[in-house]
C-alpha cells in the first residue's frame, strides 16, 4: 500500500527545527560510517572564522542550490581560486575570503534548509549559527538565473529564514550570460518587486554585473535596514512551492529551450551504445594523460631534484649529513615530489569532466555497477583518481552523499594500483616476465601489468561488497538522486589555478608525514655502521626479525627490509631492494636490476607473490594518515593498514603455493 | 481518486505523469527531499531518458533535469501517463 508519507505542510514547519536541532550531532564521525566526513573540516572552518581578527569582520554568507555558480562569485569577489566545477558537490566545506574589512564565506550548496545528507547537515547547522551571530551583515543568496524555479524553491527558505533572524539579504542572479546568448533577459525590477527583496544579475564567468553587486553589498553592510526582505512571499512549503514555480515561470527562460542541447548531447553520452563507447574512451584518455603525458613534466622535476642534490651535496663535508641530504633529503623525499606532475595532471583532466558536465553523466552510467558492491555513482571519480595518488582521490570522496557509499570508497580507493606501485610493477614483471609479444599487437608484460590493475580493482569490489553486507550493513544511506547540470565550456584559468593548488595541497599535506618517516627509515638504515652497511643497519636487523614472516613466500630476509622500507612510499621498495644486492640507483637501471634479481633466484612464484602483496598491501603512511583525518577514526587506519597486510599475506600465499 | 500500481520507474521515457503518492517503503526523509525537489504530489514529471544497465533514470522534473535511482523511483507512485514535452529517447 501507498500513502502520503509527508504531507507538504509539514515542510517549513521542520525547516527552522532543523535548523536548531541538527546542530549537535555534527560533532564527530564515527567509524562505521553513521556519519559524515565533512564535520571534521566544518568544525576547523568554524574555528578559523572564529578567531579575533575575523570576528571583527562584517560576515557575508553566500548560499545557494548546488551548481548555482557559488564558488565562481567566490573567486570573483575575493579574488581566490577556489575549486569550480559543473557538478554537484564540488564545494564541500564553508570557504572563506577576505576582502578588506568584510568576510565572505561560502557555503556548500544545498537543495533545501531541511538537510538529508551529512555534507548539507553542516551547511545548514553553519548557517544556522551564522544567522544568529551579530557579525553577520547579510547573505547573498543565489538563483541560478537557468534554473530559476529550482533555485526559488532554496531561495525563498532563505528568505523566510533571513526575516524571521532579521537579517539583510540580496538575491543574485548568476550565469546569466547563458540567457544573454539565447536573446533573452532577466527582469530583475519585477522579480525584485515580488520578491520584496534586492535583485542583482551577474555573470561570474564574463565578470557582468559585478561592478554594480559590490556596491550593493557595501550598501547592505552600511545600511542593513533596506536589505530586510519586505514581502512575504510564501509563508508554508506547500505555498513556497507554488511560488516558486509561478515566478520561475514567470521570470524564468523558457525550459524547452534550456533543455533542448542538454537532451541532445545526452542522447549521445547515456545511450546504451555510444554512451558506454564515449565513456571508455574517455577513460583512456585520461589513463593516457596519466601515464604517458605526466612523464616528461615527472623526468623534468626528477632532473631539477637530481640537479640541486648533486649541486648541493657537492658543497657538504663528507660525513653523517651529506649523506642524509643525499639520501633521506634529495633520493628519499624527491621521490615523492616527482609524482606531484602526474597529480596536477590528473586534477586538470578531472576539472575539465567536471566543468564540462560529463563527470554527472559518468556517474549516472556507473552508478548501477558500483552499486552492487556498495558504492555509487559518485564513487567513480575517486576510486578512477585512486589510480594517480590515493591522497587526493580520498578526498575527492567527499562529494558522496551516502555516508555508508562514502566511506566504503575510502576503504576500496587505497586497493587501486596508485602510480607508487608502478616501479615495483615494473621491475618484478621485468625480472619474472618474458618480454614475448602476443599475436604482433600486445606484449606479454603488458598484459600481466594490465591485469594487475584488472586484480586490484577487483579485489577492492570483493572488499567493498563483502563490507556493505557485513560490517556497514546498517550504515545510514542516502538516496542517489543527482541533478544534472548543463553542459558547458570549463573555466580555464580557474581550472589550472586549481590544479596547481590540488598539486600543493599534496605536497603539504603528504609531505611532512612523508617526511618524518623517511628521516626515520634512514636512520634505521643508517646506523650504525654509516652508509653502504644496509645490510648490518637496525633496519637489516628487524629485517632478519620479520624474516620468517616472509619466508612462507619464498622471500628472503632483503625483501622483507624492503618492504619494510616501502612503508614510507613502495617506491621506496626498489631502491632499498637494490642497495641491499648492490646496485646503485636501482630505480634508474630497472631492466639491468631486474636480470640480476632473475639471475639471483628469485623464482616466479616468489615474484608473482610478491606483486600480489603489493598489490593489495596499505604501504603508504600518507595514505593512512588522511584516511585518519577524512574519517576522524585513529582506529581506522591501523585496522585498515592489518587487514589489507594480513590479506595481502594471505593471497600472496596462495598464488605462491598455486603457482609453485 | 484509487490507487495507481505504476511507479515512476515504470513510467516510458518521453512520456510524462503526475506524482500520486510515495511508498511506505520510501523513507521519510527521502519523500521530503523529493518533495523539495519539486517531485511532491500532485506534480508533473517527465521520464526523458532510460539509462543502459538499469542505471539511475533521467527525469525533467519543473525547470531542472534529475537522475534518480530504481529504488527510489519504485517508491513514488504515478497517475495518468501522458506524452512528454521534451523528446526523451530509451536507451
Amino acid at each position: 500500500m501507498s500513502s502520503k508519507c509527508c504531507e507538504p505542510d509539514d515542510v517549513v514547519s521542520t525547516d527552522v527545527i532543523a535548523l536548531r536541532t541538527k546542530a549537535p550531532g555534527l560533532s564527530r564521525m564515527s567509524a562505521d560510517g553513521t556519519d559524515g566526513a565533512a564535520s571534521g573540516s566544518a568544525s576547523r572552518t568554524t574555528k578559523s572564522a572564529r578567531g579575533p581578527a575575523e570576528s571583527r569582520l562584517s560576515h557575508v554568507a553566500i548560499v545557494g542550490k548546488p551548481n548555482s555558480g557559488k564558488s565562481l562569485l567566490f573567486n570573483r569577489l575575493t579574488g581566490l581560486s577556489q575549486r569550480v566545477a559543473n557538478f554537484p558537490g564540488v564545494t564541500v566545506e564553508v570557504k572563506t575570503g577576505r576582502v578588506g574589512d568584510t568576510l565572505f564565506m561560502d557555503f556548500p550548496g544545498v537543495y533545501s534548509l531541511t538537510p538529508l545528507t551529512r555534507d548539507e547537515e553542516v551547511a545548514v547547522a553553519r548557517l544556522a549559527a551564522e544567522l544568529d551571530r551579530d557579525s553577520l551583515s547579510g547573505i547573498l543568496c543565489l538563483l541560478d538565473a537557468t534554473r530559476l524555479e529550482r533555485s526559488l524553491q532554496l531561495g525563498l527558505q532563505v528568505e523566510a529564514e533571513a526575516r524571521a533572524k532579521g537579517k539583510p539579504l540580496l538575491f543574485v542572479a548568476t550565469m546569466i550570460d547563458e540567457l544573454e546568448k539565447a536573446g533573452m533577459t532577466l527582469d530583475t525590477s519585477g522579480l525584485a518587486r515580488d520578491l520584496g527583496a534586492h535583485v542583482v544579475a551577474v555573470s561570474g564567468r564574463k565578470g557582468t554585473g559585478l561592478d554594480t553587486l559590490r556596491d550593493k553589498i557595501a550598501e547592505m553592510i552600511t545600511a542593513p535596514a533596506e536589505f530586510l526582505p519586505k514581502g512575504v512571499p510564501a509563508s508554508d512549503a506547500q505555498s513556497m512551492r507554488a511560488t516558486a514555480r509561478k515566478l520561475g515561470r514567470q521570470y524564468g527562460p523558457k525550459t524547452d529551450y534550456v533543455l533542448k542541447h542538454q537532451n541532445r548531447l545526452d542522447r549521445f553520452f547515456l545511450s546504451s551504445v555510444t554512451g558506454w563507447f564515449s565513456f571508455v574512451a574517455i577513460m583512456l584518455f585520461l589513463f593516457q594523460a596519466i601515464f604517458t603525458w605526466a612523464a616528461p613534466l615527472m623526468d623534468g622535476v626528477e632532473a631539477i631534484i637530481g640537479a640541486i642534490g648533486a649541486f648541493t651535496t657537492a658543497r657538504l663535508p663528507e660525513g653523517v649529513v651529506a649523506d642524509f641530504v643525499a639520501d633521506a633529503i634529495f633520493a628519499g623525499f624527491g621521490s615523492f615530489l616527482v609524482f606531484v606532475p602526474q597529480i596536477f595532471v590528473l586534477s586538470f583532466i578531472i576539472g575539465i569532466l567536471e566543468d564540462s558536465g560529463y563527470l554527472a553523466r559518468a556517474a549516472i552510467i556507473c552508478h548501477r555497477p558500483l552499486s552492487w558492491f556498495g558504492m555509487s555513482g559518485r564513487s567513480f571519480v575517486p576510486l578512477l583518481s585512486g589510480h594517480a595518488c590515493a591522497i587526493p582521490a580520498i578526498f575527492a570522496a567527499r562529494t558522496i552523499e551516502s555516508p555508508k557509499r562514502r566511506l566504503l570508497t575510502i576503504l576500496a580507493i587505497p586497493l587501486m594500483s596508485c602510480s607508487a606501485r608502478l616501479p615495483v610493477y615494473s621491475l618484478l614483471i621485468a625480472a619474472l616476465i618474458p618480454p614475448i609479444g602476443i599475436a604482433g599487437i600486445f606484449g606479454l608484460q603488458g598484459l600481466v601489468f594490465f591485469a594487475l590493475y584488472g586484480f586490484s580493482l577487483i579485489v577492492a569490489l570483493i572488499v567493498s561488497s563483502v563490507l556493505s553486507r557485513t560490517v556497514y550493513r546498517k550504515s545510514s544511506d542516502a538516496p542517489f538522486v543527482i541533478e544534472l547540470p548543463p553542459y558547458r565550456m570549463p573555466h580555464w584559468l580557474p581550472l589550472i589555478r586549481r590544479s596547481v593548488e590540488q598539486a600543493w595541497a599534496f605536497i603539504a599535506k603528504a609531505g611532512a608525514v612523508i617526511f618524518a618517516v623517511t628521516v626515520v627509515v634512514w636512520v634505521l638504515g643508517y646506523f650504525p655502521n654509516g652508509s653502504g652497511q644496509l645490510s648490518t643497519s637496525w633496519l637489516a636487523s628487524i629485517g632478519q626479525w620479520i624474516a620468517p614472516v616472509f619466508q612462507p613466500l619464498g622471500l628472503d630476509w632483503q625483501f622483507g627490509v624492503a618492504i619494510l622500507a616501502s612503508f614510507v612510499a613502495r617506491e621506496v621498495f626498489v631502491g632499498t631492494l637494490g642497495t641491499l644486492h648492490g646496485i646503485e640507483a636501482a630505480d634508474e637501471q630497472i631492466s639491468g636490476f631486474a636480470a640480476h634479481l632473475s639471475a639471483s633466484g628469485l623464482t616466479l612464484a616468489s615474484g608473482l607473490a610478491l606483486l600480489a602483496f603489493y598489490a593489495i598491501a596499505l604501504q603508504c603512511a600518507s595514505t593512512l594518515a588522511v584516511i585518519r583525518k577524512e574519517t576522524g577514526s585513529s582506529t581506522l587506519p591501523i585496522t585498515l593498514f592489518a587487514g589489507y597486510g594480513i590479506l595481502a599475506w594471505a593471497v600472496a600465499w596462495t598464488v605462491y603455493h598455486l603457482v609453485g | 481518486m484509487p490507487v495507481p500500481n505504476l511507479n515512476l520507474w515504470d513510467l516510458p521515457a518521453s512520456t510524462s505523469a503526475t506524482v500520486a503518492a510515495f511508498e511506505d517503503t520510501l523513507p521519510k526523509d527521502y519523500c521530503l527531499r523529493l518533495t523539495e525537489l519539486g517531485l511532491g504530489i500532485g506534480e508533473t514529471v517527465e521520464c526523458l531518458r532510460h539509462v543502459p544497465l538499469r542505471g539511475p533514470r533521467v527525469y525533467r522534473i519543473g525547470d531542472s533535469v534529475f537522475s534518480i535511482a530504481e529504488d527510489v523511483a519504485r517508491g513514488v507512485m504515478i497517475h495518468a501517463v501522458q506524452s512528454g514535452e521534451t523528446r526523451g529517447v530509451q536507451p
